[in-house]
């Protein structure tokens, strides 16, 4: 059944039962306990933020200057390469000014309990930093404030993009978001592991045959048979289905019917190859790891590509800037992923980040301004050469800064090439069942089965949707 | 029972202490009977209309309640009757719901991940209930003796319910983890590989029990209060009537703990059934292996906040609601025949 | 707990005893509860390692224990990092009120169900204890609503003001306690003319006391540790809290293990402290056995 798009009659008709609701809560709340204050801290001069958005103050020239909300989960680099971002446009600005506040990041979750609260009780702030693979999903659900017209006046262009990032921050031909950064992904290795084992530190795998044979080499097991060093985790990091499927040339949905195909013949050869390689080591050695690494245990410095218990890893450009800080005396190499027949480049998929004006936003033609700043090409600008991440702005790609470094060259030089997951409404379910499928595909489930029983879900969920309509 | 009203407040425990080594046996049910017809007499007067005492009780009681009355009309009424409603609808969060009647609780019949997350909910209530209230009142029982270091034992075994949840969830990774985690050195010495624990489907749930045994701290620290309040007057004639410490523990500490056992059963009903914090972080929110850790909570939490369907996840919560509330009940009934209140005799 | 011996017992038995006490009372237990302690230790304990260690050895295989060097500069640092000492004022000043208003509110409340015989308290305390069957869940959105349209969402009034209208799960657990204290205590001071609340007051209460500094630490712990409500509620840097702190020392792009885990042992050291020294008054206060003239 199609999904409705709400009238905006019907959506009043329920705000104005709630505040309803509150005339009767207030009312009882004072006759229960007279005069009470609020219970805020003296030193703050905070205000709620639901009507925070609408504060006008005069500005020097006379103009009024409106205040936007903007949040973000960024701590670090990243936060200081925001927080300049914003100075910067507050200058060429005046008449806006931006309050950002940091909103911690629940561990383990693509969903967002504060920002679904706030948009569905009528506080979202402005501005919101948004994962791009969840846009879609978002914006099917009436989520997001349509941007394409404000693109439009704004002259902002599906030229100035990769067409991947731009791809991902629309639905159903219309602008929901604005591409930001973007992440690519490889094949990454230890050269000195590899040396030391005996093996040419110049010369990594380059078909799947050859990952097999050395990672068998490279592989250390203890009396009890339990891996302790891997010569590739064929499930760690980004070895996920997309991975092995974009480099046997599968593909995960249809061009034309907008279906999801998992079991796509190429998807089910590559999850063959990978069930033969769970078999080889060990289920319960993949079991093991799985359980290990859950959630972000092996992040960072607990990565055991840093540890070295790890030889091969399938990762992307973010470890370019980390084993600078982690490992800056060990020599690694990243080399496109070895797919059946050769280095298949086209293994890898481009994720990152974008920005959003969240519905029911106070001021969207400011937080317009605001993220088509943000993600024009200052904005990527001063926050890629920050974090060391990679701009979806062509022309910032351009800069010869981003192909100095030969690692990270060697990621952007994959961009043409890379894939994306496929933009739909049901992302995070596919996300979810392809999670699952793996782990089942490793306990020996038949992976053409398998992959057809996640077709039919999400399908099914997308049929729900109204998506294919 | 005649009490003297101008000595009462000076020699309250006397009095007390007095009625209860005389209660032993039938005496202690007769007294019994006789407060808890005190108590009741009121009420069977009710069908004829009030009386003045039962008006002053009624006005004291709704007045000593009235803070949580008003709560509950302000902050719960509204929360709860809506997610009621949207129990019945199709509902995202943010649009409009709309009315689907009974579709929710169909499709969960079919829902096979809706069975699975019933059963392994079920399966971890029914094995950690009893262990946690054995193992929580064994502790504290042993806790309570006149021993040295018993107040740092206290807080050592209060310490895994402090540490932030954030890295609590990373010791325990890192300790379970099959490879190379610290739980596994006893069994290397043994020459046995050891268990494949929250690894695998056969050792995923026992696992779990196993964490929640962890954070114990708070039940320990309620049956300590509980154990306080015994009077030790009690252990005394019992020790007097040449009761050993077996004897002593059925006859007096068992009966008076009552009122905390129930207390511990009926709350970790509910926390069985809404248990979410561990097998999430442990899982990082799939519910693997093999879906052995989606427990009811978590598949809930996935629906309202990941995919959006917050009518199907309130139509899951009012099952889980209504599954609570039943064995509740039934809890509540039995309560007449096992649980032991010095001061009265109802619910 | 002492047996008191028997006036006529021989020196030979009474030493027997002595040594038999010796044994069950200080020997046994100690070889239950020192295991057990080592067992609840240890996540504490790797948290102080962690949070002294050098980043290469954080997660070395096989683990380090004890690290070298010892980087007792992470403490100092994980306090610049963040504004620690703001969050920890708020969490302190949340802490507090809550734990004030929850006790007065919820012994309030208890009294009423467990020591008042009016019509309509078994029900009232099954609709009580039905409030904490509804996952939180599905009603954080409705509550937020009802916050929203009280004009409170912003600062701290959702986290404390609540607590004053009482919280089922202290209610309940109070509600036990007094309904332990003997009927005719009541009934006594009725007859002698004394009003309710001077019942509540100054016979209960003080019969209550381990109940209530049970209740009292329960719900320090829980505002000290809450993560949602702050997160859902709170707007403004400035009033956040430690729980939230947590998390800022962790990025898409890293994250700080060692000034993490030093920011989380000092978040849990105040409570510790706090709970050690108290201890005396809510596993040790005014008993029953502590009034025998």
């Amino acid at each position: 059944m199609p999904k409705r798009i709400p009238q905006a009659g019907r959506a009043i008709s329920r705000r104005s039962f709630l505040t309803g609701l509150a005339g009767f809560s207030s009312a009882a709340l004072l006759a229960a306990c007279g005069s009470t204050t609020p219970a805020g801290d003296s030193g703050s001069t905070s205000a709620p933020t639901g009507d925070s958005g609408s504060t006008n103050a005069p500005a020097q020239n006379g103009q009024a200057v409106i205040t936007i909300e903007l949040w973000d989960q960024q701590t670090g680099l990243a936060e200081e390469a925001t927080k300049q971002i914003i100075a910067d446009f507050e200058a060429q600005n005046p008449d806006i000014k931006i309050n950002r506040t940091y909103i911690a990041q629940t561990e383990g979750t693509q969903s967002d309990q504060k920002l679904l609260t706030a948009i569905a009780g009528g506080a979202p702030p402005d501005v919101y930093k948004f994962d791009r693979f969840i846009v879609s999903q978002f914006a099917a659900q009436d989520f997001l404030t349509d941007l394409t017209d404000l693109a439009a006046q704004g002259g902002v262009k599906e030229d100035d993009y990769f067409p991947f990032a731009w791809e991902e921050a629309n639905y159903k031909g219309r602008l929901f978001a604005l591409p930001f950064d973007t992440d690519t992904r490889q094949l990454w290795y230890n050269k000195d592991i590899f040396k030391e084992a005996g093996l040419d530190p110049e010369k990594p795998p380059q078909n799947a045959q050859e990952l097999l044979q050395m990672a068998q080499e490279l592989t250390i097991r203890d009396n009890n048979d339990r891996i302790t060093r891997w010569g590739y985790i064929p499930h760690g990091d980004q070895a996920w289905i997309y991975t092995y499927g974009f480099a046997w040339k599968g593909e995960f949905q249809d061009p034309n019917t907008k279906r999801i195909t998992c079991a796509h013949p190429n998807v089910v050869e590559s999850m063959k190859w990978f069930q033969n390689y769970a078999n080889t080591f060990g289920v319960d050695n993949l079991d093991a790891f799985t359980a290990a690494c859950t959630g972000s245990a092996c992040n960072d410095t607990n990565d055991y590509f840093w540890t070295g218990q790890a030889v091969m890893v399938v990762s992307g450009n973010w470890k370019v800037a980390q084993a600078k800080k982690y490992k800056p005396d060990v020599q690694y190499g990243a080399v496109p992923f070895p797919g059946p027949d050769g280095p298949a480049p086209h293994a890898s998929w481009a994720g990152g980040w974008s920005w959003v004006v969240p519905k029911g936003a106070k001021n969207p033609e400011a937080a317009w301004r605001a993220i088509s700043y943000i993600c024009g090409p200052e904005g990527q600008n001063t926050f890629c050469k920050t974090v060391g991440n990679i701009p979806t702005n062509k022309a910032v790609a351009a800069d010869p800064y981003y192909s100095q470094d030969p690692l990270a060259k060697a990621f952007i030089d994959l961009l043409p090439v890379s894939h994306t997951r496929p933009p739909i409404p049901a992302g995070s379910l596919l996300w979810d069942e392809l999670y699952k499928a793996r782990a089942d595909i490793i306990h020996g489930q038949d992976p053409e089965t398998r992959l057809k029983a996640v077709d039919d879900l999400v399908n099914a969920e997308l049929e729900k949707l109204g998506f294919f309509s | 029972m005649s009490v003297c009203p101008a000595e009462y407040f000076r020699s309250a425990g006397q009095r007390f202490c007095d009625s209860y080594q005389a209660s032993t046996g039938e005496q202690r049910k007769a007294w019994l009977r006789m407060t808890a017809s005190m108590q009741s007499a009121p009420e069977i007067r009710s069908r004829q209309g009030w009386s003045r005492h039962t008006w002053r009780h009624f006005r004291n009681g709704i007045i000593f309640a009235s803070p949580w009355i008003i709560g509950l009309l302000l902050f719960w009424i509204f929360p709860i009757l809506a997610s009621l409603y949207y129990s019945f609808t199709e509902f995202n969060a943010i649009q409009t719901p709309r009315w689907v009647g009974m579709d929710n609780f169909i499709a969960m019949v079919k829902d096979t991940i809706f069975w699975t997350a019933a059963y392994n909910t079920l399966w971890f209530a029914v094995v950690s209930i009893p262990l946690a209230i054995v193992w929580a009142f064994g502790l504290a029982l042993v806790l309570n003796r006149r021993i040295h270091g018993r107040i740092v034992y206290r807080t050592i075994y209060f310490l895994p319910t402090l540490v932030p949840s954030v890295a609590l969830a990373l010791v325990w990774i890192y300790l379970f983890n099959p490879a190379t985690g610290l739980i596994n050195v006893p069994f290397d010495w043994l020459g046995i590989r050891g268990p494949c624990w929250n690894a695998c489907a056969a050792w995923s749930r026992p696992t779990m029990v196993l964490l929640a045994m962890w954070i114990i701290g708070g039940q320990v620290v309620l049956y300590l209060a509980g154990l306080q309040d015994v009077p030790q007057e009690l252990y005394d004639a019992a020790a007097v009537d040449g009761a050993n410490v077996f004897q002593q523990f059925r006859s007096v500490t068992l009966p008076m703990m009552t009122p905390v056992i129930f207390y511990h059963l009926v709350t970790s009903v509910i926390g069985a059934f809404q248990f979410f914090e561990i097998p999430y972080i442990m899982t990082g929110g799939t519910g693997a292996p093999d879906n052995t850790l989606m427990f009811y909570s978590i598949y809930l939490f996935k629906n309202a906040f990941a995919y959006f369907k917050m009518g199907y996840a309130s139509a899951l919560a009012w099952v889980m609601f209504i599954v609570i509330l039943a064995i509740t009940l039934v809890i509540f009934r039995s309560a007449r025949h096992w649980v032991y209140y010095g001061g009265a005799d109802f619910t | 707990m002492e047996t008191p011996m028997t006036r006529n017992t021989t020196s030979y038995s009474r030493r027997r005893k002595q040594i038999y006490d010796l044994l069950t009372h200080q020997i046994l237990p100690h070889i239950i509860l020192l295991p057990a302690a080592a067992i609840f230790l240890i996540p504490f304990l790797w948290m102080v390692s962690t949070s002294l260690k050098p980043n290469e050895q954080l997660f070395a295989y096989p683990p380090v224990w004890i690290p070298n060097p010892i980087m007792w500069e992470n403490y100092p640092r994980s306090v610049t990092y963040v504004p620690f000492f703001t969050y920890f004022g708020n969490t302190l000043f949340i802490s507090v009120t809550s734990m004030i208003g929850v006790i007065f509110s919820s012994s309030l409340v208890a009294y009423s169900l467990a020591r008042i015989p009016w019509p309509g308290r078994n029900f009232l305390f099954l609709v009580t204890i039905a409030t904490l069957m509804l996952p939180s869940q599905v009603t954080l959105i409705p509550v937020f609503l009802v916050f929203k349209n009280l004009g409170w969402v912003g600062d701290f009034r959702p986290l404390i003001l609540p607590q004053f209208f009482g919280f089922a799960l202290y209610i309940f657990l109070m509600r036990q306690f007094f309904m332990t204290i003997p009927q005719e205590l009541s009934e006594a001071a009725r007859i002698d003319g004394a009003n309710e609340f001077r019942i509540f007051w100054s016979v209960i209460l003080p019969l209550a006391k381990p109940a209530l500094a049970t209740v009292a630490v329960f719900q320090f712990i829980r505002s000290w540790t809450d993560y949602l409500n702050p997160l859902i509620y709170l707007n403004d840097q400035k009033l956040y809290t430690l729980q939230l702190g947590l998390y800022q020392y962790s990025s898409q792009y890293g994250r700080e293990w060692g000034l993490l885990m030093a920011a989380a042992v000092l978040i849990t050291l105040p409570i510790i402290i706090i709970f050690f020294f108290t201890q005396r008054t809510f596993v040790q206060g005014v008993t029953l056995s502590g009034i025998k003239g």
